[in-house]
């Protein structure tokens, strides 16, 4: 196993895609462990070491003996071990800018959340409407805010472009023509999957292209 | 006029009062602004920003206006030279975004409860301490082993936890009380001179946590 990270996560896109992202770009290698079922993670999450951390949670990086877990942690975690803490904003005006994408980037993913956990048989009649009132207008903030941005906090890349990205991906594929009318975003995503370590990535057979959301249990993924 | 800094945010404690301690903590002088009314935000004063992001809470420094709360700590402590406060080195800026992380599943869980309904609050309430429960039990576990939340220095994310332990031993005391450090963290923060001020001044409003029209606890 050596000097790898281990990423453990669900095997879907969900909150470790940006990750995966992330770690190519880092250019750290890395085990993406995948749990494909509940029973795989509960044997690991009851056993040593996992079951020593009250925090222990999908996801998780594992470096020899360090864990880490909260997703938005393995960011600050990873950008250390790479060497590269210019990716977590290089001064107070990036850091303060990335935490506001950050926060308002939170509220867009609980928006596709919400749309996508209404109840099964009310999801069609109310998919539109609440489309509209749960994610489109917060969208379309970050639209704004990209405009005239090469990256989110700037003219420099930071974790949270990742994230962008991947709420992009979502916006795309479940609502395309919306989407193209966000071009901020477009812009955005376009620069993004040319970086040549995602372009790579995304052609690469490691690539989870679906779902982004667990199978079975939203009504979208 | 002076050069206060300005916190716009709705009269309650909410997202704001984590920042009001902090505020009196890193003693910045400030302008405490508060809107009753929605009318007084809509279409009035948020028509006065333009940002994208214009929202609630806002701290505006002369020309300069911040929005959404976690920028805002970013901004003050840089403002006063204390980055030490968003964590001093790896270790503790890791920390500090696992437990900001770990509040925002908390305040998940709790909100769905605060804001789920009147009528079944009474049902639901027990299921919600008991879920919440659990953040407490690790926020205690990790005050076990280090003196602040992310390490043997404070850092915003301590006045976070401490918001709501501070709630939650009006709501439900007996989940807190349970919980040997975190009693002792929160009247750790409360101690702080300048937080003791705070605390017995007029500019301190105890309540309510929460909208009062639709939340089942405030």
């Amino acid at each position: 196993m050596g000097d790898k990270v281990v990423l453990g996560y669900w095997a879907i896109r969900g909150l470790a895609q940006p990750l995966r992202f992330y770690l190519e770009y880092l250019g750290l290698p890395y085990e993406d462990k995948r749990y494909y079922k509940p029973e795989e993670w509960f044997a690991d999450v009851t056993s040593a070491p996992l079951n020593q951390h009250v925090l222990a949670n999908l996801p998780y990086i594992q470096d020899g003996d360090e864990l880490v877990f909260e997703s938005q942690a393995l960011y600050v975690y990873l950008a250390y071990r790479a060497n590269k803490p210019e990716l977590l904003g290089q001064n107070p005006k990036e850091q303060v800018a990335l935490a506001s994408v950050r926060g308002v980037l939170q509220d867009l993913f609980k928006g596709l959340i919400a749309l996508f956990t209404i109840p099964e048989d009310q999801f069609e009649a109310k998919k539109e409407e609440q489309f509209n009132q749960l994610v489109f207008w917060i969208a379309e903030k970050l639209s704004k805010f990209l405009e005239n941005r090469k990256w989110a906090v700037g003219d420099n890349l930071t974790y949270i472009d990742f994230q962008l990205f991947e709420a992009e991906e979502i916006l795309r594929n479940y609502k395309p023509e919306a989407f193209a009318t966000l071009v901020g975003l477009k812009n955005h995503n376009e620069s993004f999957a040319n970086l040549p370590a995602i372009k790579n990535y995304q052609a690469s057979d490691k690539m989870i292209a679906r779902p982004f959301y667990p199978p079975g249990m939203y009504r979208w993924g | 006029m002076e050069n206060k800094v300005i916190l716009g945010y709705w009269s309650i404690r909410g997202l704001a009062q984590p920042l009001r301690f902090f505020l009196e903590y890193i003693e910045l002088p400030y302008e405490d602004k508060r809107y009753t009314n929605p009318e007084e935000w809509f279409g009035k004063d948020d028509q006065t920003f333009n940002s994208p992001f214009t929202n609630l809470p806002y701290l505006k420094d002369g020309d300069h206006t911040v929005f959404e709360s976690d920028a805002i700590y970013y901004y003050l402590a840089h403002k006063v030279n204390k980055p030490e406060l968003l964590g001093k080195d790896a270790k503790q800026q890791t920390m500090v975004a696992t437990i900001r992380g770990s509040v925002g599943d908390f305040r998940a869980s709790f909100f769905q409860w605060v804001y789920g309904g009147k009528e079944t609050a009474e049902a639901k309430k027990e299921a919600m301490l008991k879920e919440t429960g659990e953040f407490f039990k690790i926020y205690n576990t990790t005050l076990e082993s280090s003196t602040w939340l992310t390490g043997d220095t404070i850092t915003y994310v301590d006045f976070l936890v401490w918001e709501y332990v501070d709630e939650f031993l009006v709501l439900a005391p007996e989940v807190i009380t349970s919980k040997p450090k975190l009693v002792e963290f929160h009247n750790r923060i409360s101690e702080f001179p300048q937080i003791k001020k705070y605390l017995e001044s007029p500019n301190y409003i105890k309540r309510p946590y929460n909208w009062d029209i639709q939340a089942v606890f405030y």
